[in-house]
Parts: C-alpha cells; sequence; structure tokens
C-alpha cells in the first residue's frame, strides 16, 4: 500500500493513505498516512457505524493538505464494539455438534440449508452479497471441497479457473456464505464470529481438515493456499488429525 | 487481528525502505476529484478473480450494478466486517456523503482495487499506469485503503 501512494505521487497524484500495520507505514514512509487502531479487514473501523467511518476518512482526507511530508497521524478513537460482545452472542441457528464419524459433505450440506433463510435475510437487509466469485453454488463448492479430501481432483470445476483459484474461491465463498448468514442476526464481534466458524461448524472442520491434508497436494499452488491461506494462523494451530469425508 | 498481534513475518515483511517520499500540491480538499484505491482483492461479480501473485489491478465502476467480491488470498484478516457492510473496506458510500457536504469536490467514476498479498515492487508498473489513468479522469486525490 505504502509503495503505492509513493509511485502515484511520484507520477503527480497526491495520495493519502490509511494504515492498518503501522510498522509498514513508519518503515515505507508514504507521504501521507493515517494510522488506526482497528483490526486487519476493516480499516473503516467498525461496520454498520457510519459516523465513525466518516470520521476516520475524513482525518485521511484531511492530509492532503499537508506538504511536510512524510506526514503520520494518529487516529486515536477505538472502533466502538459489536453491542452484543459483553452479553454473549449466539449464532442464529443452532448446529448438531459435528459426529466424528458423520459424512463432511452431508454435514456442511446440511448446514448451508440451515443458514440459507439467515442468508436470504442478511441480503435483504443489505442489499447485496459478496458470495459467488467461484462461480460454484454453496452446495457444488461444499461437494467439491469435501470431495478433495477422499481423492484429488485432476481438473478444476470451473473451466475458466485454474484449480487452485478454484478450490481457494470456493473456501471464501463457503465461509463468506456463513458469516454473511450469521451476521444477520447483529451483535456479533469478528471473535465471536472467528470461535463460531472454526470451532464449531463443520464447513470450519472441513477447511482445517483440507489445510492438513493437502499440505503435500501435488498441485503447487493449492498446497500453498492449504498450508497458508485457508485457516488464520490461530486457528491452524490448533487444528487436530484430518478425518477423511467419509467413513 | 488487530496490528499488534500481526503475525511478525507479515509486521516484518520485506519492503523498501527510506524512499523520501513526493509531495504533490493542489486545489484545496473542497475542489479534489477523489478516487479510492484498495488492496483488498475487490472485484465486481463476474471479473476475473485475483490469485497468487496477481500484479494487476481491477476497475469498480460506481455506475456497473454488479455487486462486489472479494477475491484476496490472504486468511489473515477479518472478513465479517466485509460481510456485513462494504463500507468498512470500501467507504464509497462515506465519501458521497462527504462530497454532497462539500468536503470534497466530487467523487471519481471509476475506482481500484489491487491484491494486497503481491510484493510492493511487483505493484509498480500497474501503479504508474493507474496514475495516467486517474489524472485522465481528472482525479486529483487518490485514498488509499488498506485491508
Amino acid at each position: 500500500m505504502s509503495g503505492l501512494a509513493h509511485t502515484l505521487e511520484s507520477e503527480g497524484i497526491a495520495t493519502v493513505l490509511i494504515a492498518l500495520v503501522p510498522q509498514h507505514a513508519l518503515r515505507m514512509r508514504p507521504p501521507r498516512s493515517l494510522l488506526v487502531p482497528f483490526e486487519l479487514g476493516r480499516p473503516l473501523g467498525a461496520p454498520g457505524d457510519r459516523p465513525f467511518q466518516r470520521r476516520v476518512l475524513e482525518s485521511a482526507l484531511k492530509l492532503v493538505e499537508r506538504m511536510d511530508v512524510p506526514v503520520v497521524a494518529s487516529f486515536e478513537e477505538e472502533a466502538p464494539e459489536a453491542e452484543a460482545e459483553t452479553e454473549g452472542w449466539a449464532c442464529p441457528v443452532s448446529f448438531a455438534a459435528p459426529r466424528a464419524d458423520a459424512d463432511v459433505a452431508q454435514a456442511v450440506l446440511d448446514e448451508v440449508a440451515l443458514l440459507r433463510p439467515w442468508h436470504d435475510r442478511a441480503m435483504e437487509l443489505r442489499g447485496r452479497s459478496g458470495v459467488g466469485a467461484s462461480g460454484m453454488s454453496m452446495e457444488a463448492g461444499g461437494r467439491f471441497l469435501a470431495g478433495c479430501l477422499d481423492v484429488f481432483p485432476d481438473s478444476s470445476p470451473v473451466a475458466e479457473l485454474s484449480l487452485a483459484d478454484a478450490f481457494k474461491l470456493a473456501v471464501e465463498d463457503l465461509k463468506l456464505f456463513y458469516l454473511e448468514a450469521a451476521t444477520a442476526k447483529p451483535g456479533a464481534s469478528s471473535q465471536d464470529l472467528g470461535e463460531w466458524f472454526w470451532r464449531r461448524t463443520s464447513a470450519g472442520g472441513l477447511l482445517c481438515a483440507l489445510s492438513q491434508q493437502l499440505a503435500d497436494a501435488p498441485d503447487r499452488a493449492v498446497a500453498l493456499h492449504a498450508k497458508l491461506t485457508l485457516v488464520p494462523e490461530q486457528y491452524r494451530k490448533e487444528a487436530g488429525p484430518a478425518p477423511s469425508s467419509h467413513r | 487481528m488487530r496490528a499488534e498481534q500481526v503475525p511478525k513475518a507479515l509486521a516484518e515483511a520485506p519492503c523498501p525502505e527510506g524512499q523520501e517520499p513526493a509531495a504533490v500540491a493542489g486545489p484545496p480538499r473542497a475542489e479534489r476529484r477523489v478516487a479510492l484505491i484498495s488492496t483488498a482483492g475487490l472485484m465486481h461479480a463476474g471479473d476475473r478473480p485475483f490469485s497468487l501473485g496477481s500484479a494487476d489491478y481491477r476497475v469498480i465502476d460506481t455506475e456497473d450494478p454488479r455487486p462486489l467480491q472479494m477475491s484476496h488470498i490472504s486468511t489473515n484478516f477479518d472478513r465479517s466486517g466485509f460481510a456485513q457492510d462494504l463500507n468498512v473496506v470500501f467507504p464509497l458510500d462515506v465519501l458521497q456523503e462527504l462530497a454532497d457536504e462539500g468536503q470534497i469536490g466530487s467523487v471519481a467514476r471509476y475506482h481500484y482495487a489491487f491484491m494486497g498479498a503481491t510484493e510492493p515492487k511487483q505493484l509498480e508498473p500497474a501503479a504508474r499506469d493507474l496514475a495516467g489513468v486517474l489524472a485522465g479522469d481528472g482525479v486529483d486525490l487518490a485514498c488509499l485503503i488498506p485491508v
């Protein structure tokens, strides 16, 4: 990000930058940066809080008036926490605990079916969904991913995508579908949602299993995704033994 | 995950250090035309997804009704904010509000997204090209937003 700022400004376009990782901005010295104390993934701080987002964006844009570069300013206000964080958030749907002997593909499809009305509700509330980058339906993507536990595919299920891209995008679609559906009921913090998805859903279990099982996949890009981009670091370390999709 | 919890490998990722920043002068903020540049790997539904090593950008057209999707490859950032509210990642509506109130001059029609997991040096050719595109659209302030 800081590199982009240097390049654009050196080509005559004034820049301001929001910085989530202060170490990078301080080392790379972009022309004008606003350091923000938010978690990665939320550069404007708080979803659904327009006044707060405005304060962040205004603070960044105002920096364009400064010519004493490099300008490093700090946004000191913490992002407000989700209302229900202290009361305990619960997913709108109660899943049965994942069974060790269950068919993983079916368990994921069952969860998707249970979440579907809440996903519909989320789309109605927000007028949008970010799900769909893989080009596969939730059901097709879930089956494809669970199938990778049994037999490594020899080709991509989507003609326009490489196997690795289809694999990674199916993972992100699945995760985002769950997150969009679960947040139709407000009040969850990102930590609540992470704990729920990675520890209490079959989909989270499936991704942890894929992360382990495909770390040595014959497709190098798939193996790289399995090792690094499927499961967040804090949950990856806790992953148990990989199940197969059928027992 | 907050900045202090960023994995050491990411916080200390190789990046060019010490470059002397340029400073471009221009009109008052209230007269500037602003474009957002995100590194969240955003794209319109149906556009080519970002992939490992992608060093190009996608065009976000404010007149394109297709929803925005995210194809960033990293898993080490929160996506639940994006799931709930596009503006927490890509504050186009917020920017429009500021324009409506006269705090900035106008909002550009076109905005842009890179995929920030690619090394900064590899993004440079596309960024140089983009500078010309922005100037051609009358943009004189780029607001860069990470993820």
